[in-house]
């Protein structure tokens, strides 16, 4: 059978070849059968007859054989295209416009596409990918490194197993610091990862202090000089030699989250304090595959090696799922995908609703062209093609027309993926996103299928349309009937889709300006903050002590009119811990380590009591301050001044509750009041980098060089990240939402000249075929200004009819988009009052040129040509 | 892929009754069998074979003989060449190939048993 159908689709290729050698051998039997008559005696004209009459019809054979020897299908393919081609040459104008809406539709999908792509799909630039396997027991991928190794030595399956711990980290350069993304690697990491350095190389140990960073901190910091290699750089209290850099195209096995240095698993000390520890579980797992082992089959080894350690060293106390061994694809942490995927996701339906509308534009466009066309469709028929052959020309030529679309969309995406990439927003924390945004064969694949699909969507009616052409109307050349009578069902459906999409769009901004208005409880203008580190002070207390002269430093510069510092800044992850009555039950709330000053630096304002002063560092019984929702939850009727609330999880220890503060923002602006307790600085710090923070008296831009310099005047090894406005620091926390409210206003614009486009089209010409109808009526007596009405109130009816079914989908549209991104909000009935109005404006606009075409016809003019 | 399978009618001539008409697959395997019996021959050729076998009770439309070539040169049964035939014409030789040889025996085993059933049966009904 495949034999057959291959031997036919050659065939196909071969058309004209074949008909020729076919053209000859009956050709030659015939002259042969001639000949044979003519010497049994017979008359050659009688025998040219003859021959014939013996032979058949020479045009039946011809024509069966054809019908046998291709494929009929991708014959009239081939004529359709060749026709479709033509028609296309014949009307570039509408070409080149259903293809420039068919392009702007499929170039916002693929370059969307594009991004899920590389979050989802692409695998890593490491040699044979396929074969690199992420290890994880349900939704956690973290073991603890005594399993690791064990698992290492013990299985047989995988050629070799590598652990890494991901971490925010800071790195030093020639005194300038700032935070990065690290991974903390075993020795192996290299080799088992498959990636050769772009210079030097990888580890050969755990503890020789070494790095390698990547190839866009050799870049930045190092200007991509040679001598890089032996360099020492300094990241938390450590100094490491650089003895590789990584290649360009690899940016950790993370990716698309960035990686910028690598260091060995056992440089970093309290990292290296808990790895020994059974029941820690720590660092990601990562395996490279036998050439003749499957996922599944390691999955399997691995489990059973787990079950003998858990023989060997004692269950751990909660139930954990079996391990499974995956190829990486996209971002490997579960988490971080998720997140991604859904706000990618969520751009997909947005560019897919893009595209119906451009669909829909160039269905119009197909519908009107076919009743122009009605004509010749009707002559066609008559000729007897069929319904289904008239059907499937008609959808050739929207292929055609869709092909073109899809080309210039790819086009398209070239340019807006490198857009994309620029804009791009990191997720949430100082791990650098970079996505990979080139065209691989699956982006090129979508945009096809994406092509394919829109050829059926947009051309599917049209064609069905077109093949119904009734032979004798079409032929007297009646155009115009069926159209009048359509239902306009594609128009109310783009105005629908638009307003929808105009709704998010603006909910989504009205958010963005929202949360750049909301009162976070802290002061923002005037601040600025800076985090600093001391690497070389040897314990916690020495380092505090030379925060202090920091502060002190700071304090004495021109401008700065308060100083106070934090372990963590406000949407920085800070600790939790438990809150309680004795007796009552425990609350779990944020809490945060200040120092004194704090508040009234901040600009949060004390509603009882006082702040923290060097009194409370030597006293037997803690401190806190608390805040107002934190006061009213364990409060509710007392002062809580002077009363004792208990501090704690797993040994509660008594504090006095010393001031009642109100409450600020905690994690995102825009949340419910977080109950949160703030505890001394001096008696909590932990010993990491701090936050300090200071009001100034002018703009706080113009004394960063000032602070900097102070700072770094300090001495003691200081290492001062970044120093900025605290409303920078802020602003940046609404790049999710400003990133979505630009995307979706750029895509609600589109959809909304797209729709606006198709409406005005279908109504021009609308007004073109009733030119004779509007005649008859103002010949009758029908007013200009009655004939205008008539059609702005048609524009208006469908704009109207599309909102008010739109204002239905809305609101569950606009539910899903809160549920992805936080801080966005339902849209407020003014937005939709707007976006009604915005509609209205619109097809007032689209419907106003056709309808002061259609009231100054020339009556005598339009029924001169009937 | 059966040759006998096939029932449609190739050549509907109805001038002379006594010359039967022709099963399309029956044609398959009678040119299929020419070919296998005088090698490789041109279509002319195989008329001219079928004519002289059929002892003229055979009503064929020539140029079926072009179509049947087709069907058995996709399914890789028989394979042709160009070439120069007796009287120095330009002439397409078809010959049977290794599988055509195969599927000819095939397709003459189930012709005759067929055939001698469809026989059996026909015997039977004229003892009524």
């Amino acid at each position: 059978m495949l034999r057959v159908l291959l031997s036919r689709v050659r065939a196909t290729f071969y058309r004209s070849r074949l008909d020729d050698e076919l053209d000859d051998e009956l050709r030659e039997h015939l002259a042969m059968l001639e000949e044979r008559f003519v010497r049994g005696g017979m008359d050659p004209s009688e025998a040219f007859y003859a021959a014939r009459r013996q032979f058949g019809g020479v045009t039946q054979v011809k024509e069966e054989h054809r019908d046998v020897r291709g494929v009929r299908l991708l014959d009239d393919l081939g004529d359709d295209l060749r026709y479709a081609i033509r028609q296309v040459k014949r009307s570039p104008g509408f070409a080149v416009l259903a293809m420039l809406c068919l392009g702007l539709g499929i170039g916002a999908n693929t370059s969307i596409f594009s991004a899920l792509n590389s979050v989802l799909f692409r695998s890593l630039s490491v040699a044979d990918p396929g074969r690199l396997v992420m290890l994880r027991r349900g939704t956690s991928a973290y073991f603890s490194y005594p399993d690791f190794q064990d698992l290492q030595a013990r299985g047989r399956l995988l050629s070799g197993l590598t652990a890494s711990f991901p971490m925010e980290s800071d790195l030093e350069v020639d005194g300038m610091s700032e935070f990065v993304a690290a991974e903390v690697v075993s020795a192996n990491y290299g080799s088992v990862v498959g990636v050769a350095p772009a210079l030097g190389r990888w580890f050969t140990s755990e503890t020789e202090p070494i790095a390698v960073i990547s190839y866009a901190v050799w870049q930045n910091r190092f200007g991509r000089r040679a001598d890089v290699l032996g360099r020492r750089i300094g990241s938390e209290a450590q100094s490491y030699t650089i003895v590789g850099v990584a290649p360009r195209a690899f940016t950790g096995i993370f990716a698309p989250y960035r990686t910028d240095i690598w260091v060995p698993m056992r440089t970093r000390p309290t990292l290296a304090a808990m790895l020994d520890n059974r029941s820690r579980r720590l660092v990601m797992v990562f395996g490279r595959l036998r050439s003749d082992a499957t996922p599944g089959q390691a999955s399997a080894e691995l489990n059973g090696i787990e079950a003998q350690l858990v023989a060997e060293h004692g269950a751990s106390t909660e139930p954990l799922p079996p391990i499974l061994a995956e190829p990486i694809r996209g971002i490997p942490n579960p988490g971080g995908r998720r997140l991604v995927s859904l706000s990618a996701s969520l751009l997909m339906i947005v560019v897919g609703l893009v595209l119906v509308i451009a669909c829909v534009n160039v269905g119009n466009l197909l519908l009107v062209r076919g009743s122009l066309r009605q004509r010749e469709l009707a002559v066609r028929q008559a000729l007897g093609a069929t319904k289904s052959r008239l059907m499937r020309q008609l959808l050739t030529e929207s292929l055609v027309l869709a092909i073109g679309g899809g080309a210039s969309g790819l086009l398209l995406a070239l340019w807006t993926t490198r857009i994309l990439e620029r804009v791009m927003p990191s997720v949430r924390s100082t791990f650098p996103i970079e996505l990979d945004l080139s065209l691989d064969w699956r982006v090129i694949g979508f945009a096809t299928i994406l092509s394919l699909a829109t050829t059926l969507l947009c051309g599917l009616a049209p064609a069905w349309r077109g093949s119904q052409t009734s032979g004798v109307a079409g032929s007297k050349g009646e155009v115009g009937g069926s159209i009048r009578r359509r239902r306009p069902f594609g128009l109310v459906a783009q105005v629908m889709l638009s307003f929808v999409l105009l709704l998010i769009a603006g909910s989504v901004i009205a958010s963005l300006r929202q949360l750049q208005v909301t009162d976070p409880g802290f002061a923002v203008s005037g601040r600025l903050y800076a985090y600093i580190y001391f690497p070389s002070a040897a314990t916690p207390e020495a380092r505090r002590r030379l925060y202090a002269q920091a502060l002190d430093r700071l304090r004495a510069l021109p401008g700065v009119m308060n100083a106070s510092q934090t372990e963590a800044l406000p949407l920085m992850p800070s600790g939790t811990d438990c809150a309680s009555l004795s007796g009552g039950p425990q609350l779990h709330v944020s809490t945060s380590a200040i120092d004194q000053g704090y508040f009234q630096t901040m600009g949060i304002g004390m509603i009882a009591g006082r702040d923290f002063t060097s009194i409370d560092l030597p006293r037997e019984t803690s401190t806190v301050i608390i805040t107002e929702s934190l006061a009213k939850r364990l409060w509710p009727n007392t002062s809580p001044i002077g009363e004792r609330v208990l501090v704690g999880c797993q040994t509660p220890q008594a504090s006095i509750v010393i001031g009642v503060v109100r409450d600020s923002v905690v994690r995102e602006v825009g949340e419910p009041p977080q109950p949160r307790f703030y505890r001394p600085f001096a008696r909590q710090y932990s010993g990491g980098i701090t936050a300090v923070l200071l009001e100034t008296g002018t703009d706080p831009a113009s004394l960063v060089p000032v602070v900097r310099e102070a700072l770094l005047a300090t001495g003691h090894n200081i290492r001062v990240y970044a120093v900025e406005p605290l409303s920078t620091y802020i602003d940046r926390s609404f790049t999710g939402v400003r990133w979505m409210a630009t995307v979706l206003s750029v895509f609600g614009l589109l959809a909304l000249l797209l729709a606006a486009v198709g409406l005005y089209g279908v109504i021009a010409y609308r007004v073109s075929l009733r030119t004779q109808e509007i005649g008859v009526r103002m010949a009758l007596g029908a007013g200009r200004g009655a004939i205008f009405r008539d059609v702005v109130l048609h524009g208006l009816t469908i704009a109207l009819v599309g909102v008010v079914v739109g204002e239905a989908l809305a609101i569950p549209a606009s539910r899903a988009l809160a549920s992805v991104q936080a801080g966005i909000r339902p849209a407020a009935p003014s937005m939709h009052v707007a976006a009604a109005v915005i509609w209205v404006a619109v097809a007032f606009v689209a419907s106003y040129l056709p309808a002061s075409r259609a009231s100054r016809v020339d009556p005598m003019e339009a029924l001169r040509h009937e | 892929m059966a040759i006998a399978k096939e029932t449609c009618y190739v050549t509907p001539v109805a001038t002379a009754k006594d010359r039967s008409e022709v099963l399309q697959g029956t044609l398959d395997l009678m040119v299929l069998k020419t070919l296998d019996a005088l090698g490789p021959l041109h279509g002319y050729g195989i008329a001219r074979r079928l004519e002289q076998v059929s002892d003229d009770r055979l009503r064929l439309n020539e140029g079926t003989v072009y179509n049947s070539l087709l069907r058995l040169a996709q399914e890789g049964w028989i394979s042709s060449e160009w070439g120069a035939s007796e009287s120095n014409r330009k002439a397409k030789f078809y010959s049977i190939t290794k599988t055509g040889r195969k599927q000819l025996a095939r397709e003459t085993e189930s012709w005759e048993r067929i055939s001698g059933v469809i026989g059996r049966v026909l015997r039977l009904g004229s003892q009524y």
